[in-house]
């Protein structure tokens, strides 16, 4: 051996060495390592195990998942109005139609004009709007109906979110039902998932049928979105749940998540049911708080059957940001590691991604597409599915 | 001050959950919008949470990745601060892998370093090795005020008394000489780069410049360990911790306990881009070009011959875009695919969509006008140019030299059928010039073929075209991201390897390379002065008076420099001309002098 030691770089010398996925024996040479000068509180992964009771199934009903017709017309406006943190009631969409064109409206000005007509004339409201707004035939909306089944048996029912134009939300409530259920107080309440039009705008619609029905909403609501309660003849009790875990009924909770969304929207309440045998399933608007966060919430703060991620339905927006490793940028990499085993995904999920869930052979339950939903690959229009 | 756009926890009720709604307010809604992420500087960001607030993400100038976790809230005064351990993990190929300790070297070079990277909140031996510094955010329980802070010594200093060494294939390797630096980290350059960025982002959101700024310093630290493990720190003054706070909303308080106001605390950080990027604010008013944002859409080429695979390629495009908020608008630029009606235009496009997530349009008229009047009217975000059918793709380039003020070139992407490449070659010629156009070959269906077959392909596509890189795709699944940057190129486009020159019709490719450095002026006169005959230039060089490579794009008369996305790193100093009858020797020499 030399007695001048060979002296190399680093990056030179890792080259030479089979690092594999442990650095083999390099590592466990006892090389000095140390911490840094403040003690830290490592958490590592805590879970908090809430128990959120226990429900024997749910049945999913999709109202509509259709929030507009044409993404072209919609990002067009979008963009024509100035971008993603524009205020979405600037835009002059329906229902808030000044006639003034894109990116010049106002809640109040919108709002003049149809408040009086809220919430039984819809037809008439409908009309003014339609001459008003900018695109108004674009406008769909997104809601569900969610039926839980107590252990019991007893059957309970709540409605995610209330669609966008009163006359297509209007026309999907009665095709499925939803209007009499409403009426004859079946549907026990309102959880609104986030302050976004496709999902809230349409609240009239609800109030006709049932004006005083419990309404929850996650925090985060700009002065308009809370305003619009009131102006849209609202008699019920108001529930903004903070961000956070939300019980329900045993089985059934919410959880908030406090995060800013595209169109100066913030706060999003995605729905936690946990199915006996089966075990966690999530029912979400838009998962605008992204599903790594989604998941990991779940299995921070909830305890569920089997320890399972069971099933998932909506709308998976998965991944708002751009990731920094393209790599790893795949959805449909990222949707296998949880490992759900009942996928209904439509809305914003995007067909083609739907179709490689598909194509991968995830347990991807297809729909019919009826109704303007526009492929089998989404759980569509009409569509049903049920977990447990 | 727009502090509800960001955080609206009540701060005196809930401070520890206030803290940190504030990191992820301000990390989400500035990623929200694509044009101003990148001009703050953001290249990636990754929700790394799980029960305390983390984030992983790339910033510009850096190729490593920096981690930000929630540590602990600490009260002061009527300030509550939430402190977060800042980390920084280099890429393995970076030089600062030389300056971390050797044991987080080593790490670096593991298998399993990205993905343990990607969630480094929960392993230990990660916020160990890579903590650079503390980074604190902080919000008043008074009203509407904001501060964020940074603090780290200025290198991270650890000697080993014994030296390090190690055995490789039976050798002694001395990585570290007895009495030499294990760790030489600078961290504070480091650190203060991500917070260039945070506290540019909070400008932004909060649509005003910060009120105050404290530079302080105490003295840090250096450290000396022996082979029996015994540890020495020493206090030096020569190495000194340092301090910056940026406070919104109130005047600055005194130093915290034991800091000294550094001198010339203001003269330092007089030209940074938090104290204007509140500007971008009002998106609606402000001139976006003067502020750097590129609002032209990116232009990108995509031609493959029949059944190459072209339309599954552009469904996938299209989803991702749509899944980050981007629009895209495909031309196709032949009549007749679509059975067009021509009583029906009064532009020079027709739409008709392809999927949910774009508009498609034919081209019937001028590309540029058809281009004003689709950007006008839809404002997309990347515009794809299909040539269909037996369009040869290098007449179009040449079109595209009319358009370059409105839009941002990218490159032609060719996708070829690689099981039945043979045959098309064989029956036409375009097919071949798709290949030659192109700046990356995606061989698609690159499943239907064995590993010789795949190779034997790859030659016959090399041969046609010695620049592109060559990636096999399966059903044209490929993350777009991979393949078109933001900026005008990407590491991926520049290709590797170049061939030598190419004789094919006239058509050729040569390669310059330089020794040294080049004169900013010289550079630009020799692009200025281009002969019409090279209608592409590409490639990375370095500039004299630049430390940052910078990347050339240069089509038919036009030119852009942008820095290189992977900074010092990137491989450097060629350019490479596309063009008829070139002339190595002539084009060389327009570089030779001023």
């Amino acid at each position: 051996m030399a007695e001048q030691n060979k002296q190399v770089s680093r990056r030179d010398f890792l080259k030479g060495a089979a690092m594999g996925a442990a650095g083999g024996s390099l590592l466990a040479m006892g090389l000095y390592s140390y911490s840094p000068q403040r003690k830290r509180h490592f958490a590592g992964i805590e879970r908090k195990m809430a128990d959120i009771g226990v429900c024997k199934s749910i049945k999913v009903t999709n109202i509509s998942e259709t929030s507009w017709f044409e993404n072209a017309v919609l990002m067009g406006d979008i963009k024509g109005a100035g971008g993603l943190l524009v205020n979405q009631y600037d835009y002059n969409w329906p229902p808030f139609g000044n006639g003034e064109g894109l990116g010049k409206g106002s809640y109040e000005a919108g709002m003049a004009k149809i408040k009086h007509l809220l919430p039984d004339r819809l037809d008439e409201a409908w009309e003014i709007i339609h001459a008003n707004s900018v695109n108004p035939d674009n406008a769909g909306g997104y809601a569900a109906l969610i039926e839980l089944e107590e252990l019991d048996g007893t059957k309970r029912k709540f409605l995610l979110d209330t669609g966008w134009s009163y006359k297509w939300t209007e026309e999907c409530f009665k095709r499925e039902g939803i209007d009499q259920m409403l009426a004859n107080g079946e549907i026990e309440a309102l959880f609104i998932s986030h302050e976004h039009f496709d999902h809230y705008w349409g609240l009239p619609v609800t109030l006709k049928y049932a004006p005083d029905i419990p309404l929850y909403i996650p925090k985060g609501f700009y002065e308009e979105g809370l305003q619009y309660i009131k102006d849209c003849g609202h008699t019920g009790e108001v529930t903004v749940v903070e961000p956070g875990l939300n019980k329900v009924i045993p089985g059934f909770a919410t959880y908030v998540f406090d995060i800013p969304i595209i169109c100066r929207v913030y706060g999003e309440q995605s729905m936690y049911f946990n199915v006996k045998d089966k075990g966690l399933v999530s029912v979400t608007g838009c998962c605008h708080q992204g599903i790594i966060r989604f998941a990991e919430t779940a299995y921070a703060e909830i305890q569920y059957e089997n320890d399972n991620l069971h099933g998932i339905y909506g709308g998976l927006h998965i991944s708002p940001f751009d990731d920094w490793d393209p790599k790893y940028d795949d959805l449909v990499i990222s949707l296998k590691d949880y490992g759900f085993e009942r996928i209904g995904c439509n809305h914003c999920t995007g067909i083609f991604c739907a179709k490689k869930f598909i194509a991968a052979g995830y347990p991807v339950v297809k729909g019919s597409a009826r109704f303007r939903s526009k492929d089998q690959a989404y759980l569509g229009n009409g569509d049903t599915i049920a977990f447990g | 001050m727009n502090l509800n756009d960001l955080c609206k926890s009540d701060v005196a009720s809930e401070p520890v959950m206030a803290v940190q709604e504030l990191l992820r307010g301000l990390v989400v809604r500035t990623n929200l919008v694509p044009g101003v992420r990148h001009v703050l500087g953001w290249r990636g960001v990754k929700d790394a949470s799980h029960g305390a607030e983390a984030w992983t993400m790339r910033i510009d100038g850096r190729r490593g990745v920096y981690g930000l976790v929630f540590d602990v809230m600490v009260e002061d005064g009527p300030w509550r601060r939430g402190l977060f351990n800042l980390c920084y993990f280099p890429h393995p190929e970076e030089e600062l892998v030389e300056q971390v300790c050797v044991e987080a070297s080593l790490v670096t070079a593991r298998s399993g370093y990205v993905a343990e990277v990607r969630d480094f909140a929960v392993h230990e031996h990660l916020l160990d090795l890579f903590n650079i510094g503390t980074l604190e955010l902080a919000l008043h329980t008074g009203g509407q005020a904001v501060s964020v802070r940074l603090e780290s010594v200025t290198r991270q200093q650890v000697t080993a008394t014994h030296g390090v060494t190690l055995e490789q294939d039976g050798q002694a390797l001395t990585l570290v000489p007895p009495g030499g630096l294990d760790q030489d980290f600078p961290a504070w350059a480091v650190s203060l780069d991500l917070l260039r960025v945070l506290a540019a982002s909070l400008s932004f959101n909060l649509q005003r410049p910060p009120t105050a700024l404290t530079s302080a310093e105490q003295p840090g630290w250096v450290r000396a360990y022996d082979r029996d493990g015994g540890m020495r720190e020493d206090e030096t003054p020569d190495n000194p911790q340092r301090q910056l706070s940026l406070v919104y909303g109130l005047d600055a308080g005194p130093p915290a306990a034991g800091w000294q106001l550094r001198e010339d605390g203001d003269g330092e950080f007089a030209d940074e881009a938090w104290w204007s990027a509140h500007r971008i604010g009002d998106f609606k008013a402000v001139d976006k070009h003067a502020l750097g944002i590129d609002e032209r859409p990116q232009l990108i080429v995509v031609t493959g011959f029949l059944g190459s695979g072209k339309t599954t390629f552009l469904q996938n495009f299209i989803d991702h875009m749509n899944r980050n908020n981007r629009f895209v608008a495909v031309i196709q630029n032949e009549v007749g695919e679509v059975g067009l009606d021509g009583g029906l235009l009064d532009h020079d496009y027709a739409v008709t969509e392809i999927d949910e997530g774009c508009i498609c349009c034919t081209l019937v008229g001028n590309v540029k006008a058809a281009l004003g009047q689709i950007m006008g009217e839809f404002h997309p975000d990347y515009i794809v140019l299909e040539t269909t059918g037996l369009a040869n793709p290098l007449n179009l380039l040449d079109e595209l030299a009319e358009v370059a003020e409105m839009v941002r070139f990218d490159s032609v992407t060719t996708l070829v059928d690689g099981a039945n490449l043979a045959a098309s070659l064989t029956h036409t010629t375009v097919a071949r010039d798709q290949i030659r156009a192109a700046d990356v070959v995606l061989l698609n269906k690159a499943d239907l073929l064995d590993d010789t077959e795949l190779g034997a392909v790859q030659e016959v596509i090399a041969g046609i075209n010695g620049v592109a890189p060559i990636v096999p795709t399966i059903r044209g699944d490929i993350n777009p991201a991979l393949l078109y940057g933001e900026e005008t190129a990407t590491p991926a486009m520049i290709g590797a390897e170049h061939g030598p020159d190419h004789r094919h019709d006239h058509f050729h490719t040569c390669k310059l390379t330089f020794d040294e450095p080049l004169p900013a002026a010289r550079l630009e006169r020799a692009l200025d002065h281009m002969p019409a005959a090279v209608f592409r230039v590409k490639g990375v060089v370095r500039l004299a008076e630049r430390s940052q490579p910078q990347v050339v794009q240069y089509v038919a008369g036009r030119y852009e420099l942008s820095e290189h996305p992977n900074g010092e790193d990137a491989e450097a100093d060629y350019l490479v001309c596309i063009g008829r009858d070139l002339d190595q020797g002539e084009l060389a020499q327009l570089f030779d002098r001023d």
